[in-house]
């Protein structure tokens, strides 16, 4: 069931690319061709370093900064209203756009793709759990619940709020992922001198078209895979702490 | 009973309990979030006109907006950025919404269908489907049809789940009236299912619109001949940083003004209280 | 069954909202070990009155007084039973109650040996590792008396806790809300907009007026202890319900009228 949906991609990929030209696309079969070509290289495992190293650090600053900023705010439901707005609009500019100043104020070195692609998943996961927080910050019977039993606000912090945000900081975390993954991506192509993003536009810029499929193919897969092994930890853990997470 | 723990002296009712402040320091939280806005500006203002930030890198605020205006009145700007991006943009935006309504629709309708694409759209957006922007001007060639297509292609998904998600929050007693008043299905849509699905499908659209934004400036950006995105790119290359800034404060100013009204409007037709 | 001075005192509580007075001059005593409902319309602030006594709401007229203190906040011998289920869907049920004694220090092995009886006294001792989720609202709510019950309270404040449940059920699981709280000897103030089950439970019925929120009448409801599922529906219960009902009715004809006064 589950390999429905990739059969009937690879099909009708197929089928475009014969009925196409191969020169504009290629078939699956040649595609796989250059992608085991291309493991081969040297080349092309120092630019899957180069992004997985960009692409961790950056996935690991917004996960962090981004759940403790949201979380704050959430407590503090005069802050948030202050200060999420704000958060809001920053979010909805195309980072894009702002690409320039990023190499403008940081080079264009490993930092400033870093700085960029923590852009794309700060944003984001902050304004979501920052929304979760407040939910349950302001859910009444919760707070008089506590009340009632002499909770200190640390103790509703410990027992109340971080295990109710739990299960929203996991979703936003794969969410996360795909999104520094793409600003990762997305910076590479722009302004670098290695990574897959670089190949890519190398790529496009010589028109090799085997090898444009066979770099679309793998960073399809690679967007994919952590997003499924995160998913997979969400579920372990839940089993553990036994049954559902809220 | 365990061992007697001592009488906490605690009177009072705890603060989470107390009602939220409207006031902080006498200001309210929006003039708190203008108060925030002045200090960025005047901050940019500041290290950009002393020179502890080189010329060369930032440039006065004022200056900004200044520059934004300049491009404003240039005819110019208008046919080689500012019209080919809003063209894409837009075209881009309506295609993502009508057709990601309806197919949104068609997919809620087969639950079989559903089931089997649920995993994969939920992944779809860890995809930079961007990268399929190559070729798609292998196809077409340079110009607008290529950066709009892949604008749809990048916006639609999340117009469907969302759809879908207003789709599942329709009461099925709406189904009962529209059947007992017996109208027809093109009726039932517009008339009985659609408003209640309209806060939902709303934010769906915000979001079409913010990657349709994002979609047609990165593909500008990357590889075309014009623009905005093409316009600031050239900008920082030809190291014309005014521009620039000016052209970054035009972008910004349509993404947060066309977001905010979406919301406003996502607000005023969220009439169905719990159920939207 | 009364002796002494009372347990909760309760005199010339008011409260305002703007221009409009929402309680007025409230006052009223419950002894140790009494049972008291509080009736009343919808919004007559029978609930803020129990919160007030809780700690849970401040009160600039009047004054509570609970065990010859003051009431300034919330009390570690006050246990509150609120309207919605207040169990936290992440934790056992087990854990949901033993959460009174973990705030209190009390150890892991300790508090959940304490909870262990207190489900076991509402009738629930085989759900302890079952989630909130998978238990029904009246089972919810028996948890929640439950983690009252642990932590041995003086005075216990259920508010509406039934209100959820329907009529059947809801006087049985009241039923068994009165066994467990009348083997302690906690001082209880009932809300509910129930009069039957203000009378088949409670020592004393208090009837409150609305707009503003005041005690409009008493009544002493003397049937013997311990009540039973055989008072349902008989003669004696009856003529309760309806001492208690007239007052009120009065109280319903009056709002009905001014709300009609005022739409013209």
């Amino acid at each position: 069931m589950l390999l429905i949906v990739p059969v009937v991609v690879i099909a009708v990929w197929w089928v475009a690319a014969l009925v196409a030209n191969t020169s504009v696309i290629t078939t699956p079969p040649a595609a796989v061709a250059q992608v085991i070509r291309m493991f081969g290289t040297r080349q092309y495992l120092n630019d899957l370093g180069a992004t997985a190293q960009t692409v961790l650090v950056a996935f690991a600053f917004s996960v962090v900064l981004g759940a403790i900023v949201g979380f704050a705010l959430g407590i503090a439901p005069f802050w948030m209203r202050a200060v999420g707005p704000i958060l809001n609009g920053l979010y909805s500019i195309p980072k894009v756009t702002i690409f320039p100043l990023f190499m403008v104020f940081l080079g264009l070195g490993i930092v400033s793709r870093e700085s960029f692609a923590f852009a794309h998943g700060f944003f984001p996961i902050a304004i979501l759990i920052m929304g979760a927080t407040v939910n349950v910050r302001t859910t009444d019977i919760y707070l008089k619940l506590a009340a009632s039993l002499e909770m200190r606000p640390i103790q509703l912090v410990r027992i109340v709020l971080l295990p109710a945000v739990l299960p929203t900081f996991f979703t936003a975390t794969r969410l996360g992922f795909g999104l520094t993954f793409l600003g990762t991506i997305t910076a590479e192509m722009f302004a670098s001198n290695g990574g897959i993003g670089y190949e890519l536009v190398r790529a496009m810029e010589s028109v090799h078209v085997d090898q444009i499929f066979a770099q679309v193919v793998l960073i399809g897969i690679y967007a994919l895979i952590p997003n499924a092994l995160l998913r997979w930890l969400e579920v372990w853990l839940t089993n553990r702490r036994g049954g559902s997470l809220a | 009973m365990s061992a007697v723990t001592a009488q906490r002296a605690r009177t009072g009712i705890p603060s989470y309990l107390r009602m939220v402040p409207k006031r902080r320091a006498g200001l309210t939280a929006w003039q708190w979030s203008l108060v925030f806005l002045v200090l960025v500006c005047a901050a940019i203002e500041i290290l950009a006109r002393s020179g502890v930030v080189s010329h060369a890198t930032l440039v006065p605020f004022t200056q900004m907006v200044y520059e934004a205006g300049v491009l404003l009145i240039t005819p110019g700007f208008y046919a080689s950025a500012l019209f080919p991006s809003l063209f894409a943009i837009v075209v881009a935006f309506v295609v993502a919404s009508v057709l990601g309504v309806i197919l949104g629709y068609v997919i809620w309708r087969l639950p079989a269908v559903r089931r089997a694409l649920d995993a994969y759209l939920t992944a779809y957006y860890a995809l930079p489907v961007f990268a399929l922007y190559p070729v798609l001007i292998a196809i077409w060639g340079q110009g607008t049809a290529p950066i709009a297509t892949l604008a749809v292609i990048f916006a639609i998904v999340t117009v469907i789940m969302n759809a879908m998600n207003g789709f599942d929050g329709v009461p099925s007693i709406v189904d009962k009236l529209a059947r007992s008043l017996d109208v027809s299905e093109t009726v039932y849509f517009l008339r009985f299912f659609l408003p209640y699905a309209l806060p939902s499908i709303l934010v769906g659209l915000r979001l079409a619109f913010l990657y349709s934004l994002l979609s047609v400036l990165s593909a500008e950006f990357l590889l075309s001949t014009q623009g905005i995105g093409f316009f600031i790119s050239t900008s920082y290359l030809r190291f014309q940083i005014g521009p620039m800034y000016g052209a970054v404060i035009i972008v910004v100013v349509i993404a947060v003004g066309v977001d905010r009204l979406l919301a406003l409007l996502t607000r005023r037709v969220s009439w169905a209280g719990g159920t939207a | 069954m009364t002796s002494g001075t009372p347990r909760v005192v309760v005199e010339g509580l008011g409260k305002r909202y703007g221009a409009s007075r929402v309680l007025d001059n409230v006052a009223f005593t419950i002894a140790p070990g009494e049972f008291v409902s509080l009736v009343g319309p919808s919004g007559c602030g029978k609930s803020t009155v129990l919160e007030m006594i809780g700690g849970l709401r401040e009160y600039e007229e009047g004054a509570i007084v609970v065990d010859d203190a003051p009431v300034v906040g919330p009390r570690a011998s006050t246990g509150i039973i609120f309207q919605e289920a207040s169990t936290l869907p992440w934790r056992s049920t087990l854990d949901n109650v033993a959460l009174a004694l973990e705030m209190r220090g009390v150890g892991k092995a300790d508090r959940r040996a304490a909870a262990q009886r207190a489900l076991d006294a509402v009738g629930l001792g085989a759900f302890a590792d079952h989630r909130p989720a998978q238990l029904s609202g009246g089972m919810r709510q028996r948890v929640a008396l439950a983690r009252v019950l642990t932590i041995e309270p003086r005075v216990i404040l259920a508010d509406e806790p039934f209100g959820a449940l329907d009529e059947q059920t809801r006087l049985i699981v009241a039923l068994e809300l009165l066994a467990a709280v009348d083997r302690t000897s906690a001082s209880v103030l009932f809300v509910t907009h129930s009069i039957q089950e203000a009378a088949l439970l409670s020592d004393r019925v208090l009837i409150m007026g609305a707009r503003p929120g005041k005690i409009i009448d008493e009544v002493v409801i003397d049937l013997p202890k311990p009540r039973g599922p055989e008072l349902i529906g008989s003669a004696e219960l009856s003529g309760y319900a309806d001492r208690i009902w007239a007052p009120l009715r009065e109280e319903a004809l009056r709002a009905l009228a001014m709300q009609e006064r005022r739409s013209e």
